[in-house]
């Protein structure tokens, strides 16, 4: 009976129903139709999922997301590093870098971070006088770091579909690759403003006046020194960090900065409601999917499987990464989390993978999917905001895409990249 | 940066949604529901994070957390999920595959649009049943630490799925009506 299953999420996937729906409808109507249990099951599933603590923490992070925009701490902090990099040659792909580095990965999912933050970097960099094809290539990758960046949205859908991993040990666990990331593109981009001789952007302030800016940065850069902070220090979970970052913005856009608005909060929770109740709907329909999954001992069988194929732990991971990179290419990489951890976590721990390190693998692999030729979902966005034909990007992205690539191959041959920050911290 | 740039960063997570072709008659209804619906989303986001940070603050103050704000947080957020994604769907945010559509004629792929609404609706009924039942089940259920009856939440569910169809008929009553003025117009 499970084959119905898939054929009805398939079928319902390619025409083009929302992601949710189609795994909703294949397994409620599996629950309801075939198997004739308790309808009630459907919706009980549900709100197992819909009503956990941890999942609170993706819509008070999209409000974080927003009010820091709206209250100017995210363009004072685009100004800054423009006046601290825009000097330099190709200082705007730098500037493009740092910023994703340092707010990405809040809103959700990377198709929405891309649509916020991704459309302004293209404006900036056209502007500066970028190839757009270039543009559109950085943007679409530097979207693939921002969510193991913590704050990381991504992670805590992962943990919570996973079942039982620690969050606040993905969040640590992400700083290394990210950081290793962020550096091999800021060394790409240097290469690249070498050889095509990108301009510079401003003349070099007064430092009065870059201290200036500064100062008025201090605010924002405090942010995520007490969500990390407080989350390692145990002082609050991940939750409450991200009420208590939310009362800051409020706070700081009203007392400090003066430039928060009541409609801007009031904008902040209605758009976080729309963004957050996507990955809502997602979690609630990946739940009932997956109690089918388990009912049936699907994971089982496909561990069973998977050990006639392989009983070494390296090529278990590269075999998923390479699957879930091919299946990023056509699905949204939260969709793809939700679906596929609860189905291959279970499996990664018959082989003794350390769960944290599976889980930046696993989402990382799902990131570059959603960036590579020919279907990668983030490519069309950047390609459409830069206005440029989709084949320029593609050959825009491909060293990018390597270079992820080799970078998820070392944190499946070195285990120390992502376990050694969250031991040193007791998050493992 | 200049002014246009921060206007540009705005615009990005603006909350206007698309306007939809109804019925002259229908519209002041239909911004009504989605006026109501977006206040209700604003309390309860505003609730939930004045009970968490609260939270934090009185285990600071007075060492201990509040008993029942982790429960009612969690409710609320059902509540917010349920009724978020009617907006969501009104959005058009819920991720989806757009491969057929773009690769098809005109005619097939007024087929599949009409395929995938279906499907959808199908989804839809089905959950507003499953919910309706659970929600029967639950009057005599209560909640733990809240000592309310689980009827409180589990209802969020019969009216979000409620929500969500009347949005899908609207969605697609105002696609219909597009697809027909254009076909009038050749």
């Amino acid at each position: 009976m499970i084959p119905v299953v898939g054929i009805i999420f398939l079928v319902a996937l390619v025409v083009g129903t929302p992601i949710a729906f189609a795994m909703g409808l294949a397994g409620s109507s599996w629950i309801i139709f075939f198997e004739g249990i308790d309808p009630s099951v459907v919706v009980r599933r549900m709100f197992g999922i819909m009503g956990s603590f941890p999942l609170l923490a993706i819509p008070l992070f999209s409000m974080i997301g927003i009010l820091a925009e709206r209250c100017g701490m995210l363009p004072d902090l685009v100004k800054l590093l423009q006046m601290l990099l825009g000097r330099l040659k190709g200082g705007m792909a730098y500037i493009n870098v740092a910023n994703s580095m340092m707010m990405g990965g809040v809103s959700g999912t990377a198709v929405s971070d891309v649509a916020s933050l991704g459309r302004v970097e293209i404006q900036m960099m056209k502007r500066a006088g970028y190839p757009a094809p270039y543009a559109a290539a950085l943007t679409a990758s530097t979207a693939v770091i921002s969510p193991i960046i913590p704050p990381s949205v991504a992670f805590i859908i992962y943990g919570l579909a996973a079942g039982g991993v620690s969050i606040g040990g993905l969040f640590m666990a992400g700083i290394v690759p990210g950081i290793i990331m962020g550096l091999g593109l800021w060394v790409m981009a240097w290469f690249k403003s070498r050889k095509a001789g990108f301009g510079t952007i401003v003349d070099r302030p007064r430092p009065a006046v870059i201290f200036a800016q500064a100062l008025r940065v201090v605010p924002f850069m405090l942010l995520p020194v007490i969500i990390v902070g407080g989350i390692v220090g145990g002082v609050f979970t991940v939750t409450e960090s991200a009420a208590v970052g939310v009362v800051y913005v409020i706070v700081v856009g009203f007392v400090l900065t003066r430039t928060l608005k009541v409609k801007d909060i009031f904008d902040s929770v209605v758009y976080s409601a729309i963004i957050s109740s996507v990955v809502g709907m997602l979690m609630g329909a990946g739940a009932v999917v997956s109690w089918i999954i388990t009912r049936n001992q699907v994971t089982q069988q496909l561990a069973d499987m998977l050990v006639m194929i392989t009983s070494d732990p390296t090529l278990f991971m590269t075999l998923v990464a390479l699957t879930l990179i091919l299946l990023g290419t056509v699905m949204d990489a939260t969709a793809l989390i939700i679906m596929f951890a609860p189905l291959v976590v279970p499996i990664a721990r018959q082989y003794g993978v350390p769960e944290i390190q599976f889980g930046v693998v696993f989402v990382m692999s799902c990131m570059i999917g959603m960036v590579t030729p020919p279907t990668g979902i983030l490519l069309f966005m950047t390609a459409a905001f830069a206005k440029v034909p989709i084949e320029q990007v593609f050959k825009a992205i491909m060293p990018f895409v390597v270079a992820a690539m080799v970078l998820v191959g070392l944190l499946i041959l070195f285990p120390a990249l992502t376990l050694t920050v969250p031991a040193a911290l007791g998050l493992g | 940066m200049d002014s246009h740039e921060t206007d540009a960063a705005i615009e990005g997570t603006e909350t206007e949604l698309p306007p939809v072709d109804l019925p002259a008659v229908w519209l002041p209804f239909d911004n009504g529901v989605l006026a109501a619906t977006k206040a209700v989303v604003i309390v309860i986001g505003l609730a939930f994070t004045v009970l968490v940070s609260s939270e934090v603050v009185s285990r600071f103050l007075i060492g201990q957390s509040i008993s029942w704000v982790n429960g009612t947080a969690r409710f609320l957020l059902v509540w917010f999920f349920m009724i978020g994604a009617s907006l969501a769907l009104r959005q058009g945010g819920h991720v989806a595959l757009d491969i057929l559509g773009k690769m098809l004629p005109p005619l097939p792929q007024t087929i599949v649009y009409y395929l995938a609404q279906i499907l959808t609706v199908t989804f839809l009924l089905e959950l507003l049943w499953s919910g309706v039942s659970a929600l029967e089940g639950s009057f005599p259920q209560t909640e733990g630490s809240l000592g309310i009856s689980m009827a409180w939440v589990m209802s969020a569910f019969p009216v979000g799925f409620g929500l969500l169809i009347y949005h899908q008929i609207v969605l697609v009553l105002s696609a219909t009506r597009q697809l027909a003025s254009k076909a009038g117009r050749k």
